[in-house]
């Protein structure tokens, strides 16, 4: 039986050579497509490390001396402050608002903004660095807002007591290195030599980046946060908030889930009314998630495309393939028929044909898992991150297996029209000439 | 006329197989064409972005230190606009504006507000994009330097703030509490058309920006006299940076290289302040993704071509042998293919156009702005350009499914052919 296949795949290699050769540059697109969208899934299956449903950032703006409402006053930081304070401590009671959280514009999630720093340690001949760490100004209250956890099971009201007490939080990103250099840190980051940020609990380090002269304490360790979906988690660190410049922060309110809906009109129909304090009032409230739509507009575009590609190349092999096999069971009427009369069931003749469409895949998937391999050794296929190998034998055997199923199932569907066909031929009918 | 009639024939003999190439045809064409007319929609001639091929903007200053130890970079500055880009001798005229309009609110005095999307500019801005006014005026020159307390407003704010467009010397309040007077009302403008879309347009406000010297939140469009100029004012703005750079060398800065005015395809791949585009290698992404859309139908179309004229040799035979040159039955299997191609390309460009502007909404949406309807039409989806691509699509997805087979056909012997070896 097998040796029949063969031999009549031999027999009808013009066509064959047809859909071998189309099946080889579909499997490889289709592989390149699929290790981007497994890379995209293993990157979306990360922790976000916070959660910010129900969250909302609250806009505010300062009234311009011209206008006619403004508040002369309103001219020292002591004031200027007791305002900010009393219009946030209005937001907080308003009703539906759970808690409310100050930060600095690092701090807020899916705004990608970031101020990255280096916090250096000397001791002896080592230097501790943690390198490339966002900094955030944070109050107590953005940890239990955004229900920020340990990765020792510490609560977010256990990590906020921390930033009470005036210390810092950090997520990683440690290197113990011999003298100190960006070349350095750079050759850990490599060789992925981060140490463990708990063993840090309790020591100070200096930020010139933030001051000069004060230092910062470690207090606890946090889980790392993604600043998207579609990014993996980063290392940040959280330091307390201070209100002791004219760069106001950033406000951020929770709101009970049974206060969700239409929350934002409600609030905006009382700003007018309750949220001024002095010069100041409030402009907006953006849901966060609303935030994370604009900010990860692209990525969800490209992921769209890619689908939208990899359907159509389904599509086009399933037409593909339903042409062929429409004119080779036309052809084969005859051949059919014959088999019929010697007694072969319509399943063993679909079973045939569907063979021979398997058979072609089968034979051309190793040449394109060698294309596939090439895309990965030339570095243009998708990496996880950038420090990660772009060939990585899980990854790239499972995108494999995921593009042969779909293959072979759409080779199955092209096939089983003209092979329903093809069992129903009349023997009779179809040999009537000879 | 013969050669539709045969093709026509063709089709209606193996409907299966006709369907299976008109429908491969029109799914490859229908996809290119998306991709082209959600590309070519940054691009093309769009009111009131008539002058788009006129146009270069910059939005971003980017600054490197000179001991090379580190850079800063974000949006134009006022200052850094004027100095670089205004007044320029070799441009028509140049606008500064702020690079992204802003949400808001607006309302009548003890109404509910509505969200809008606010934008300062300067009174260039409305002699570089071609708003059509409904009522009133845009600010003058002066209004901008006194900072006045004008407005210009969309049909769509009007008519849900006062229920009609005839509604100059009334008074909003933006953000509740600052008096705006309304002094004309524009068309609505689809949000494709980015920089001259807003839904409320304020003289630019300088003095009340919190910039530094170098950077801001403002970006400018500089509208050339011609496109043939580009160069020149590039070189102008080349010089004035110069000029800029020895001021900033006394604090140990230049400004970085790829500061420098963009055309408007350039410009939407400008998407970080700290890099130039890399607007190369977009276009081999783009030209990777016809191959693809091109090649996979033309291998499909290509062995349906070839098993079909397998079922024709002996007519190939009978022309041969009758005199039919080569070249002229290759023209002809070409030709007649051409027919079921154009068939096939004309559906995929009409889906093409159908699907897009009924998904335009999703396809074309910026989430960043008050606004979810884009206001994209057919008329900008349909023009010279995209119908030449589709028909260039056409020509080639033919000659790459049917090249190949129709060259083998004409090569087979009258005597084999007639005799039905093909082979």
């Amino acid at each position: 039986m097998k040796r029949k296949l063969f031999k009549q795949l031999l027999h009808e290699w013009r066509s064959n050579l047809w859909i071998a050769v189309e099946l080889l540059v579909v499997s490889v697109v289709l592989w390149y497509v699929t290790d981007y969208l497994t890379v995209q899934a293993i990157v979306l299956s990360k922790d976000q490390g916070f959660d910010a449903e129900n969250c909302y950032m609250v806009s505010y703006s300062y009234l311009s001396e011209s206008n006619p409402m403004y508040d002369s006053s309103d001219t020292t930081l002591e004031a200027k402050n007791g305002h900010f304070l009393q219009m946030t401590d209005r937001i907080r009671n308003f009703p539906g608002v759970e808690q409310l959280a100050l930060c600095s514009h690092t701090g807020v999630p899916y705004k990608q903004n970031s101020w990255i720093v280096n916090l250096t340690r000397y001791a002896g001949a080592d230097t501790t660095v943690i390198s490339g760490t966002n900094i955030k100004q944070v109050s107590p209250e953005y940890l239990t807002m955004l229900r920020i956890k340990g990765p020792g099971g510490e609560t977010p009201e256990e990590l906020a007591k921390v930033i009470e007490s005036g210390r810092c939080i950090i997520s990683g990103g440690i290197y113990i290195l011999t003298g100190y250099s960006q070349e350095k840190i750079d050759l850990a980051l490599e060789k992925g030599a981060c140490q463990n940020p708990s063993q840090l609990v309790g020591q100070s380090f200096m930020c010139e980046a933030f001051s000069t002269s004060d230092s910062l304490r470690i207090g606890a360790v946090k889980c790392p946060a993604k600043r998207t979906e579609y990014e993996l988690p980063s290392e940040d660190i959280m330091i307390p908030l201070r209100l002791d410049s004219d760069n106001f922060p950033i406000i951020m309110i929770r709101v009970a889930p049974d206060a969700a809906e239409g929350f934002e009109d409600r609030f905006m129909a009382a700003a007018e009314e309750h949220f001024r304090g002095g010069n100041f009032y409030v402009t907006e409230a953006e849901a966060l998630a609303d935030i994370k739509e604009i900010t990860q507009a692209d990525n969800n575009e490209e992921v769209r495309n890619f689908i939208v590609v990899m359907v159509f190349i389904l599509t086009s092999i399933f037409l593909g393939i339903t042409g062929t096999f429409w004119f080779r069971t036309q052809q084969r009427t005859g051949e059919i028929a014959i088999r019929k009369v010697n007694g072969a069931t319509p399943a063993s003749i679909m079973k045939r044909l569907l063979s021979e469409g398997i058979l072609i895949l089968a034979i051309v998937t190793p040449a394109a898992l060698f294309f596939d391999w090439l895309l990965c050794h030339y570095q243009l296929n998708t990496p996880l991150h950038w420090l990660e190998p772009y060939f990585s034998p899980p990854r790239f055997f499972i995108a494999a297996a995921i593009v042969f199923a779909l293959l072979a199932l759409m080779i199955t569907a092209g096939i089983l029209f003209p092979a329903i066909r093809a069992m129903r031929t009349d023997p009779a009918t179809a040999l009537k000439d000879e | 006329m013969t050669i539709v009639k045969q093709a026509w024939q063709e089709l209606r003999s193996q409907p299966v197989i006709g369907a299976i190439t008109v429908t491969g045809t029109a799914l490859a064409i229908f996809l290119i064409m998306v991709v082209v007319m959600t590309g070519n929609i940054k691009t093309a001639t769009i009111a009131p972005e008539s002058n788009r091929n006129r146009m270069l903007h910059e939005r971003h200053m980017a600054l490197c230190n000179l001991n090379g130890d580190g850079s800063g970079s974000s949006l134009l500055s006022y200052r850094m606009a004027k100095d670089l880009f205004c007044d320029l001798e070799s441009a028509e005229v140049t606008t500064v504006y702020s690079s992204d309009p802003w949400r808001a609110s607006a309302r009548v005095a003890a109404q509910k507000p509505v969200k809008i999307d606010m934008r300062q500019t300067d009174d260039n801005y409305w002699k570089v994009f071609d708003h059509t006014f409904l009522s009133g005026r845009s600010y003058t020159a002066e209004e901008v330097a006194s900072h006045a307390r004008v407005a210009v407003i969309s049909e769509d704010i009007a008519k849900k703030l006062f229920g009609t467009t005839d509604c100059t010397g009334r008074e909003i309040l933006i953000n509740m509490f600052n008096p705006v007077e309304v002094i004309g009302v524009v068309r609505d403008v689809p949000t494709v058309t980015n920089f001259a879309y807003s839904s409320v347009w304020l003289p630019l406000n300088e003095t009340g920006m919190a910039d530094s010297d170098w950077f801001g939140g403002l970006m400018v469009t500089i509208l050339a006299r011609d496109r043939g100029d580009f160069k020149t004012i590039i070189d102008e703005t080349e010089r004035r940076k110069e000029i800029v750079n020895t001021r900033l060398k006394a604090d140990n800065r230049v400004i970085a290289d790829h500061i420098v005015p963009l055309d408007s395809e350039a410009i939407h791949l400008a998407r970080y302040s700290n890099i130039g585009p890399d607007v190369k290698s977009h276009r081999n992404r783009k030209l990777a993704v016809y191959l693809i859309l091109l090649i996979i139908p033309a291998i499909n179309l290509s062995s349906m071509t070839h098993s079909r004229l397998r079922r024709r040799v002996s007519e190939m035979g009978v022309r041969r042998a009758f005199g039919c040159t080569r070249s002229r039955l290759t023209a002809t299997i070409i030709s007649e293919n051409l027919i079921i191609t154009l068939a096939g390309g004309i559906a995929g460009f009409i889906l093409s156009a159908v699907v897009t502007w009924l998904m335009a909404d999703t396809l074309f949406v910026n989430h960043q702005l008050a606004t979810p309807d884009t206001r994209v039409s057919v008329g900008m989806l349909l023009n010279m350009h995209t119908f030449l691509i589709a028909l260039a699509a056409c020509f080639v997805l033919n000659l790459l499914s049917s090249g190949l087979p129709a060259w083998r056909a004409a090569r087979i012997s009258p005597t084999r052919a007639i005799g039905g070896l093909q082979k």
